[in-house]
């Protein structure tokens, strides 16, 4: 009888220690959505890579950084190519949606490439045999011009010249005779730039 | 054919560890004295957890219990039990749900010629309960269990148990797309039940 007195009590004990307190706000914050940042929405069909931003956003709108862990897609690869957040020109120009994935969140970010509408080359005339830089920049159809172009070209010519180096600011060709042509391909585009020697 | 399989020149080392737990039960099993019985038992305590590493959160449940066993009231057990955990708290979703989980004990009991029996346990259970969030539905949970108690013979089937366990327990990873997060709780139960053996 004393044995079953003690577990009365014992169970009466616990009953009243079960109504202490207990967390009723959510501490473990879902998931509100996800949003692609704006503040990059154009490229120029010869630049660099660049890498875009992605955020999420929890139910106390606090924040975190997922641009590496959503997964990126462009809508047309001929225009620009996603590689995780990092988008690069694969035309000439064009318009692109670019969007973000994860399981049921997503969003969209309407994004443009500049189109190469014409390089100018300097000096503009050349009339020495051998090795010659030339200056090369930029104009595109957002009406941009004298810019550095990074990536993108390739660079020929014909019989009387050879291709020597190239980096952003410069080609370096070695002229044979003249007339020479030189050619900037830019994915589907021609620029081409003929030296007479005059 | 299973020994073939078991003793192949090169067994897996998942089935290698499944024969060694193998073996091991029945070296436990074979431990268990001449007076093992068969017994089923209930209880009802009061289930209080804490969360302190990741997060800050406490939850106290009243909680029930069922299981089954076998093994001798003075010595060692096999136990199996099933947990209702009436879950007050809200720390994943606004609605998380009451667990159920799944223990599977080692008991050693004690006889000191006095009119209770201690004993102490230890096992691993795993349980789960419904959350409301976006990308979880439920989240499954593991733990590893301590305890100790009394048996209290009342009649030569009938016993009463008083007892405590203390669980290490680790939720299933919760995703937050920045990252997952695995949330670790220490959880402490009084419980008050009584067996039947057959």
């Amino acid at each position: 009888m004393q044995q079953i007195r003690i577990s009365f009590l014992f169970l009466i004990a616990t009953m009243f220690m079960a109504c202490g307190n207990n967390t009723t706000t959510v501490v473990v914050h879902d998931i509100s959505k996800i949003y692609i940042h704006n503040d990059i929405t154009s490229i120029r069909s010869t630049d660099n890579a660049v890498n875009l931003s992605a955020t999420v956003v929890y139910d106390d709108n606090t924040t975190a950084d997922v641009s590496h862990s959503v997964t990126w897609r462009s809508s047309n690869t001929s225009v620009l190519k996603m590689t995780s957040n990092s988008a690069l020109a694969s035309g000439n120009g064009g318009d692109v949606n670019i969007s973000i994935l994860f399981e049921q969140f997503n969003d969209t970010l309407a994004f443009k490439v500049h189109k190469l509408t014409n390089i100018t080359f300097s000096p503009s005339e050349l009339n020495t045999t051998g090795q010659n830089i030339i200056g090369v920049k930029g104009t595109f159809d957002n009406n941009e011009s004298n810019i550095t172009m990074n990536t993108n070209i390739d660079w020929n010519s014909d019989l009387n010249a050879t291709y020597v180096s190239s980096d952003e600011e410069n080609i370096t060709f070695d002229f044979h005779s003249y007339p020479a042509r030189i050619t900037a391909k830019v994915f589907e585009d021609d620029f081409n730039k003929t030296y007479t020697g005059n | 054919m299973i020994l073939n399989t078991f003793y192949s020149p090169k067994p897996s080392l998942g089935l290698t560890r499944l024969v060694q737990k193998f073996i091991l039960f029945l070296v436990l099993i074979s431990t268990l004295s001449s007076d093992e019985k068969v017994y089923i038992g209930t209880g009802y305590g009061y289930h209080d957890e804490n969360f302190n590493k990741d997060i800050s959160a406490h939850s106290t449940s009243n909680m029930g219990k069922l299981k089954f066993g076998y093994g001798d009231i003075k010595a060692y057990a096999i136990e199996l039990s099933f947990d209702y955990i009436d879950n007050r708290s809200k720390i994943f979703s606004p609605d998380d749900s009451a667990k159920c989980g799944l223990n599977l004990d080692f008991v050693k009991a004690f006889d000191f010629n006095i009119p209770v029996n201690p004993f102490f346990k230890v096992g691993f259970g795993a349980g789960y309960f419904n959350v409301e969030r976006e990308l979880e539905n439920s989240l499954s949970y593991g733990s590893f269990n301590l305890g100790g108690g009394l048996f209290i013979p009342l009649t030569g089937i009938i016993d009463l148990e008083i007892g405590y366990e203390h669980k290490y327990t680790t939720y299933q990873a919760v995703e937050t797309i920045a990252s997952k997060i695995s949330y670790e709780s220490s959880v402490n139960i009084s419980y008050l039940g009584f067996n039947v053996r057959f």
